[in-house]
């Protein structure tokens, strides 16, 4: 957690030093720095990583950041990713987001549930026994989805080995195992070590769901879970698919939309734990207070 | 006369006490779910959602009445402990696990296989399409020719079909022929708010017998289906479809509207169990 945190810190003076201009600075000491191309890190993190001492033309170089004080090191090694803007949002909307994307079991688990998201577009296929009705209102439903974020991409493929996310029916040829035995529709997700999604299987039990309504339905709320591992709210009106109840009026709210596009954004940290989400929220924030004009990044690596 | 008006005012305000009181007692227990749009509401003191392109306003609910669980409303003196056995007699037997109360929270459309006899089919449609069932609030039920525009399907089946398990011991061979669950089941789907949307129920007309004895049974399960009863009935009642006697009435018994009213009272935005359906009634009952 330590190392997670230095690194974070280190993330915060990486993308001030280059786009932040602080207030109690001139444009020209700005411009110097941009050229030296160097990093501000806390002091704490220097010592631990230089065994050289400080000198004076260091600690002419401090500035002070909060309760920290940053040190200015020169060619400090980059690290490679791409770099995204905070995406600020306020205490309500986080409520929703935070009780929406971390999925847990039990309350001990709390802390240490993730968020999980696909990486790559979704790539779907959907069996024959998926026709009529119910499939042009899932594609619909799907495109609408796919125009939330640029960071999630929904298409279809007519070949399964194109595909990435498997849509069948009970008593069609059983594309995933796990869901063999499974007497009611649901959906298997697959994820790899930085909780990235990369393929999904999705089975409905159309005895169960006996006409094209009750078929949609399942189709689209099913689908909208697996989109990031969700758990659904008992806080919002059932209308909102981000709902844990159903609702034959159902659609695709302005609050789905913008905590799914939130989801999807990469101006948070993807694939974190729920407590590593909400100590970086608390230090961003932190760091806006203090310097409201500030601009923070988070660098992806992968 | 200034009197009267200061005691009048001071009653009207106790009123009103105890009514905020309530509703916020309610509140504590069952908040309310939220419902944002991006239409500011006259005086406007709710949550605020600022979105990227938009804000959103929290819609107030209106506030619930819950004088559906007064004693006082019907004629029967212990219905509630009654319904309260019906509704949730799971947590007496298994205190492990907690049990929800489930209720049908869209309309009940029902289509009926064609294979039912005409008589079945017609005298199980005039009972549940009865006028004394469209004054219990909250429950709709209608029937359609079409199966595309049903929510609720009763289907015939030659399988030897039971709603209980394989191993289930009866007293007797005749306990078992009569039991509600010999020849009938239903499997119902609900959401994570245990609010059912989607159902169906299989009945084996053969191995019932007459369209008399299929009919009631239809009638009975059906009943059962609404909000998943138990069997455990304290008092007998052959009037009442939760009565294993019961005498096939043309017409549904006040009790069994009365267990209806109960338990379609107000569609509970959140899972109820057994405690706080107490706690429920207690408060609606505080002040009667």
């Amino acid at each position: 957690m330590i190392k997670k945190l230095f690194f974070f810190l280190f993330l915060i003076s990486y993308g001030s030093n280059y786009t932040q201009v602080p207030k109690n600075k001139n444009v020209d000491a700005q411009k110097t720095r941009t050229q030296q191309r160097g990093s501000y890190i806390p002091i704490s993190y220097y010592k631990k990583k230089y065994k050289n001492p400080l000198t004076a033309k260091d600690s002419a170089s401090f500035m002070i950041r909060g309760n920290d004080t940053l040190v200015y090191v020169e060619n400090y090694p980059k690290a490679n990713g791409v770099r995204v803007e905070y995406e600020y949002k306020d205490s309500t909307f986080l409520h929703y987001y935070k009780d929406v994307a971390f999925q847990y079991k039990v309350d001990s688990l709390k802390s240490k549930a993730s968020m999980r998201y696909w990486k790559e577009g979704l790539r779907i296929y959907l069996s024959k026994s998926i026709f009529g009705k119910p499939k042009r209102e899932f594609k619909r439903f799907a495109k609408e989805i796919g125009e939330v974020s640029d960071s999630l991409k929904v298409s279809f493929v007519s070949k399964v080995e194109e595909s990435n996310y498997i849509i069948y029916a009970q008593g069609d040829f059983e594309y995933e195992s796990s869901l063999i035995n499974q007497k009611y529709s649901d959906f298997y997700l697959f994820w790899n070590g930085k909780n990235q999604i990369y393929k999904c299987a999705l089975k409905v039990n159309k005895k169960q769901m006996f006409n094209n309504e009750l078929l949609t339905y399942k189709l689209k709320e099913l689908f909208f879970k697996s989109l990031g591992y969700f758990s659904l709210s008992d806080e919002l009106s059932c209308d909102n698919y981000f709902s844990n109840c159903f609702s034959k009026n159902k659609k695709l709210s302005r609050l789905d939309k913008a905590l799914l596009k939130y989801h999807y954004s990469y101006g948070i940290c993807k694939g974190t734990t729920l407590s590593v989400f909400e100590e970086q929220q608390q230090l961003m924030k932190k760091s806006l207070k203090e310097n409201p004009n500030a601009k923070l990044y988070f660098l992806h690596s992968d | 006369m200034r009197k009267t008006i200061t005691l009048f005012f001071g009653i009207w305000s106790f009123m009103f006490c105890i009514s905020a009181f309530s509703q916020n007692y309610y509140e504590q227990l069952l908040p309310s779910r939220l419902d944002f749009s991006n239409e500011k509401p006259k005086d406007f003191k709710g949550k605020i959602l600022v979105l990227e392109e938009d804000t959103l306003f929290a819609k107030k609910h209106s506030a619930k009445d819950l004088s559906f669980l007064k004693p006082s409303q019907y004629n029967y003196q212990d219905i509630i402990e009654q319904y309260q056995l019906i509704a949730f007699y799971p947590v007496f037997t298994d205190t492990k696990n907690s049990y929800y109360l489930p209720q049908w929270s869209s309309d009940i459309v029902v289509y009926l296989d064609p294979k039912l006899p005409e008589e079945v089919k017609v005298k199980f449609e005039k009972f549940y399409s009865d006028v004394s069932l469209k004054n219990v609030k909250n429950l709709k039920i209608s029937f359609t020719n079409q199966l595309k525009n049903a929510n609720y399907q009763i289907k015939t089946t030659e399988e030897d079909i039971n709603g209980y398990e394989k191993d289930f011991e009866f007293k007797t061979e005749q306990d078992r022929r009569k039991n509600m669950y010999t020849g009938a089941t239903y499997s119902l789907h609900s959401d994570k708010n245990r609010k059912y949307y989607a159902a169906t129920l299989y009945i084996n007309p053969k191995k019932i017998g007459t369209n008399e004895l299929v009919l009631k049974r239809l009638k009975r399960v059906f009943y059962y289906s609404l909000g998943n009863f138990s069997t455990a009935l304290v008092q007998e009642n052959k009037n009442s479809l939760l009565d294993q006697e019961y005498n096939n009435s043309h017409k549904i018994s006040t009790f069994d509207l009365n267990i209806l009213s109960i338990h379609y009272g107000v569609l509970y935005d959140h899972l109820v169990d057994y405690h706080i359906h107490r706690r429920l009634t207690q408060l609606a009952t505080q002040h009667d």
